[in-house]
């Protein structure tokens, strides 16, 4: 048997039996320091679990068994309000979670520095590059990614930060036990391994639309700040800066093309007082206060010009073998196709080379990354 | 007359063809005829438009100037557990009843066989898969094969089998008399086929309007095509309209070497089941271009009457799926097999059939909806979504069975079309000698093509280490799966073929791979 917490058993029972309402209890937590059973008793329970299920008595029994197994078989953990490795910003903010369902490396909701990089669900390419970016460089700096688990920018944001071998947080909307959106499940399994998944909802609770607001409130509590890559008008990603704003969290807006109705939420967000980010420095400076205070701790360091330095990259990669042959030809080529971009046949007359042998060259450069295709039959260096 | 009034019960029985896939098996037309109340019936797993043929048969005998016997009259088409179909049996059935009833004299029947519909006024009508009847014919020792008028130079490709065409009933028994005059008659139609060179050779593929010099610029993707062609490879071109994709598809068949003589009977033998008569032996390589709303069957092959698809009728040649992402996707899988395997088998009313599909695949898509996905000057206008759901529809298995990958661009108009490339003979020469470079080594192994060799072939092809390890690195970084790694192997084969080169080497796999990189994982990583 897995020792279940004292403090987790008894959150359960004033939710599950005794109809407390979440928001209560952690209320009465954070005034008493203890929770306190003569907290009123409510007819309707918070977005925990679905509608229909909350007279159920038999169904709140069965739902208790569950999750008593699944602890026991290990399956997910819960952390409450009262434990050490709560994250300490989330017990910050007007409504905290009494109970946080977690799976994977729970260990990294201990890191202090996490920022959320948010956005549509139907991102353009430039959105993708932005969150990729930032991405990379804020998790090579050793910040953490807390984002939603969608489609579209959030993907990226988690897959890149965990590509960098950083860390990432992932906030979900339903169940514990339930992977949602389907297309995402390579990144579930991604996730499980290097990464961690955080719900404040019951196993079983599928995907509700009333729950992904809430859902945003916890990504925006977990974060000292958070970045909107794009989002439409009416976007989620807007529903979470708002929330930040409200927790008094950093609101950090990208801005796009004037044009696209994919930017017009940030460009609201950014007329509103939100940080319009065009460096990575941008963001840095606003965060000051906690990278002074945490920085440390995940290994972050002011270097003599005044600017935060990176942590060396470990990401490895293959070891290829160098081609022998036709050495001279291929600094012929890179020189030849420049930083931009420049076809097949521009680049044969220019250089020269037999077609075929050019072929081969090509081919070596792009598949060692010192060029790209960037459209059709034109390349251009890798960056 | 004698027999005629006072035997019970008389025999007789004549041979005939029936389809069974490409190739055709014997049916023996047995008749019976007795005493009783005048009536004429067909057994034997006959269809409707063999059932009907009683009709013709008996409108045909009169009209010719024969008589129908008044008696009950048995057809019987044995084996009788074969489903028959079609009216090929009209001619067979009215020469038994009128040897039966000893309307014709002496005669060679034993010795021959016969196929034909009949019209009402006695004219024989032409049937299909003569050709693979008259080799049927050939095999089981028969002297003479009578075939429809129209049907006769089909048939008489078939050397060996003195084939003699017969225009009507009246005709056909006239020439049964005596062997004398049917060998006389035979004798005389093969002069005048001799004397008309046209028929042995078709409009040469030399002749042709369209030329590979044609396209300019496009400097890869017809490398690309040439490397497909010379080991039957499949290709898949991607591009934004107006790069040239169907062009360059349409081209890969002047490039492509005439059909060897086994080859080209086989080609004829299927587009012979296909079509009603077949003037010449087909030497050029089929091209199918089928439209996207094409149906399964019409894909595959089938029907109640069995119909060779698209995927038979492209064999020894190319199959051509323009706007490959239009497809359905049922029809898409279903390719899956015959790409495999070669042939395809068919199973309809308890019989299956199986059909050659040896073709080599070309496949054009656009990159996205807009089609602009990736190109240099237009913006494309899909989401990163919407190219991703696009992409989905090549499902992976499908993708694992595409060799080689190319993308093209839209080339800046210059004004004047530069003919800056060589031209379709000259790569027909080059693509001949890599064909006799692979056959030779190949033909060990019992099979022609690189494409078509398998694992523990391709293995055997690298020989370095250095190589393997090579290989390894890069299907890690790809993403490659097994089969890839073994058509990237392939690939490099032919590439090596083409130089003549014994060994695989880096050259050759570092361009094969570039083959590779287009829908391996990193590519279209701007995909969320």
């Amino acid at each position: 048997m897995v020792h279940i917490n004292k403090e987790t058993i008894k959150i359960l029972n004033l939710i599950l039996n005794e109809n407390r309402k979440p928001s209560d209890i952690s209320r009465t937590y954070k005034e008493s320091k203890h929770f306190n059973p003569e907290i009123q008793k409510t007819s309707r329970s918070d977005f925990i679990y679905e509608k229909q299920s909350l007279e159920n008595k038999c169904f709140k029994k069965k739902l208790e068994k569950q999750i008593i197994g699944s602890l026991n078989k290990k399956e997910f953990h819960i952390i409450n309000i009262a434990q050490e490795i709560y994250p300490y910003l989330l017990r910050e903010i007007f409504f905290s979670p009494p109970l946080l369902f977690c799976k994977g490396m729970t260990e990294i909701l201990k890191n202090k520095l996490c920022i959320a990089i948010v956005g549509t669900r139907k991102c353009s390419k430039y959105g993708i590059e932005v969150a990729r970016f930032l991405s990379r460089e804020l998790s090579i700096i050793g910040f953490t990614i807390v984002s939603g688990m969608a489609i579209g920018i959030d993907r990226i944001a988690h897959e890149t930060a965990l590509n960098e071998n950083g860390r990432s947080i992932g906030v979900l909307g339903t169940g514990i036990d339930i992977e949602y959106p389907p297309e995402n499940k390579d990144l579930f399994k991604h996730m499980l391994e290097k990464g961690c998944l955080v719900t404040e909802f019951f196993p079983s609770v599928g995907p509700l639309k009333q729950n992904f607001p809430a859902r945003n409130r916890i990504i925006s509590g977990i974060s000292t700040g958070v970045i909107i890559v794009e989002a439409g008008e009416k976007s989620g990603a807007v529903i979470t800066a708002r929330t930040a704003v409200k927790e008094n969290r950093e609101v950090f807006a990208v801005p796009g093309n004037i044009f696209s109705n994919k930017s017009c939420g940030c460009h609201k967000l950014i007329q509103s007082g939100a940080k319009l980010i065009h460096d990575i420095d941008d963001i840095l400076i606003e965060l000051d206060n906690y990278l002074k205070e945490y920085g440390s701790t995940a290994g972050i360091h002011k270097n003599d010009k005044g600017k935060y330095q990176k942590k060396i990259n470990e990401s490895g990669t293959i070891d290829l073998p160098v081609p022998q042959y036709q050495k001279k030809n291929f600094f012929k080529v890179l020189k030849c196709i420049g930083y931009s971009e420049k076809s097949f046949e521009e680049i044969h007359k220019t250089t020269n080379i037999d077609r075929n042998k050019l072929l081969q060259i090509l081919s070596f450069l792009q598949l060692n990354d010192y060029i790209i295709e960037k459209s059709f039959n034109n390349y251009i260096l890798n960056k | 007359m004698h027999n005629m009034y006072y035997n019970i019960s008389m025999f007789f029985n004549i041979d005939s063809f029936a389809l069974s896939g490409i190739d055709a098996v014997k049916i023996n037309v047995e008749i019976n005829i007795s005493n009783g109340l005048p009536t004429f019936s067909i057994v034997g797993l006959p269809d409707k438009s063999i059932n009907e043929s009683k009709d013709r048969v008996r409108a045909s005998i009169l009209n010719s100037g024969f008589k129908f016997p008044q008696k009950k009259i048995v057809i019987n088409l044995s084996p009788a557990d074969i489903r028959k179909e079609g009216p090929y049996y009209d001619l067979p059935i009215a020469l038994s009843i009128l040897a039966l009833s000893n309307q014709i004299k002496n005669s060679f029947l034993k010795q021959s066989s016969f196929i034909g519909e009949l019209s009402l006024n006695g004219k024989i009508n032409s049937v299909k898969g003569i050709l693979s009847m008259a080799e049927k014919a050939k095999t089981i020792n028969k002297d003479y094969f009578f075939v429809p008028d129209n049907n006769f130079n089909e048939a008489s490709m078939i050397k060996g089998i003195k084939i003699i065409p017969c225009n009507n009933l009246k005709q056909c028994v006239s020439l049964l008399e005596e062997e004398e005059k049917s060998l006389k008659y035979f004798n005389s139609v093969t002069a005048v086929k001799k004397s008309n060179k046209d028929f042995y050779s078709e409009k040469s593929a030399t002749e042709s309007p369209i030329d590979f010099n044609e396209i300019s610029g496009q400097l890869r993707a017809k490398r690309a095509m040439e490397i497909a062609v010379s080991g039957f490879h499949n290709i898949l071109l991607v591009g934004p309209p107006g790069s040239g994709k169907s062009m360059l598809a349409k081209r890969s068949l002047t490039i492509m070497p005439e059909l060897s003589f086994d080859e080209s009977i086989e080609v004829t033998k299927i587009y012979s089941i296909y079509k009603k008569s077949i003037k010449n032996l087909i030497t050029e390589r089929p091209f199918r271009n089928p439209h996207h709303s094409v149906s399964l069957a019409g894909m595959i092959g089938g029907g109640c009457n069995i119909k060779p698809g698209e995927v038979s009728l492209a064999n020894r040649g190319i199959l051509f799926l323009d706007e490959f992402s239009e497809f359905n996707s049922r029809i898409i899988e279903s390719l899956r097999q015959p790409i495999e395997d070669k042939t395809i088998v068919i199973t309809r009313n308890g019989n299956t059939f199986k059909l050659p599909c040896f073709f080599m695949l070309i496949l054009a898509m656009n990159p996205c909806y807009c089609g602009f996905f990736k190109d240099k000057e237009i913006k494309c206008r899909c989401s990163a979504r919407e190219v991703e759901k696009y992409w989905r529809k090549i499902s992976g298995p499908m993708i694992d069975r595409i060799d080689i990958q190319i993308s093209m661009n839209r080339e800046k108009l210059k004004g004047t079309c530069e003919m800056d490339s060589d031209n379709s003979d000259t790569i027909r020469t080059r693509v001949k000698k890599t064909f006799e470079v692979q056959i030779k080594r190949n033909n060990l192994f019992n099979f022609k093509f690189n494409s078509q060799a398998n694992t523990a072939i391709t293995n055997h092809w690298v020989r370095s280490d250095y190589l393997k390890k090579m290989i390894v690195a890069y299907a890690r970084k790809l993403n490659l799966s097994a089969r890839q790694v073994s058509s990237l192997i392939k690939v490099s084969r032919t590439i090596a073929d083409m130089e003549n080169s014994d060994d695989i080497n880096e050259e050759h796999l570092t361009e094969a791979l570039q083959y590779k990189i287009m829908l391996s994982k990193n590519y279209f990583s701007d995909m969320a």
